[in-house]
């Protein structure tokens, strides 16, 4: 798992993850970029981590994927990032294309549910933070 | 804050009006696990962690 401060350099990671695997015979490699799309007249989308949670969830997707004969990667950005640029890359590396397609979408829509991490959007140099589009984590509700 | 079990926490956070009104969107970590029971036990020096919805990508 890699968390950087701004914007991914998306190039490189895929880049880079392509190359750290091109001896360990899987024959599928799927990645998965999440851009800022401009709306809503933002500048910017702006990220807040709970990186000890993360780093949980992360283990236990990669013990999945281990059981599966699979490997998942993550990078996620902290702090402004601003729109057309990534703040997201995810991929899943296996030996067949099955596995790879149905993990990646697993893994990112759990990511999306699950993961600790807060979206805000900039506006005027204001976050404000996304509550709108946010979701409740499993288990929540637990303390009302 | 000063409380043995989770149920205590949350009757404690649920008389502060403000709080209380986001504690039904919120989960709970405590040592940063998620923990899912009120009545789990706590020990001097756990860290509870309030976490509000989430929105990663």
């Amino acid at each position: 798992m890699e968390l950087y401060n701004g914007p991914l350099d998306t190039k490189e990671i895929f880049g880079r993850w392509l190359d750290e695997q091109a001896k360990s015979n899987y024959g599928a490699y799927i990645p998965f970029v999440g851009t800022i799309r401009a709306e809503d007249d933002i500048e910017a989308l702006s990220f807040d981590i709970y990186e000890p949670v993360l780093q949980k969830w992360f283990d236990e997707w990669q013990e999945k994927a281990k059981a599966l004969g699979a490997v998942v990667k993550m990078a996620h950005s902290i702090g402004d990032v601003p729109v057309h640029t990534s703040s997201y890359v995810s991929a899943v590396f296996s030996p067949k294309r099955r596995v790879a397609l149905e993990l990646i979408d697993e893994f990112v829509e759990d990511f999306k549910a699950n993961a600790p991490i807060w979206k805000y959007d900039v506006k005027n140099g204001e976050r404000i933070y996304a509550e709108d589009r946010s979701t409740p984590m499993d288990g929540a509700g637990l303390l009302s | 804050m000063e409380a043995s079990t989770l149920t205590e926490v949350s009757n404690r956070l649920k008389a502060d009006s403000e709080l209380s009104l986001w504690l039904d969107k919120c989960a709970v970590a405590l040592n940063d696990t998620m923990v899912n029971d009120l009545s789990t036990e706590l020990k001097d020096g756990d860290r509870v962690s309030i976490l509000p919805p989430v929105c990663g990508g």
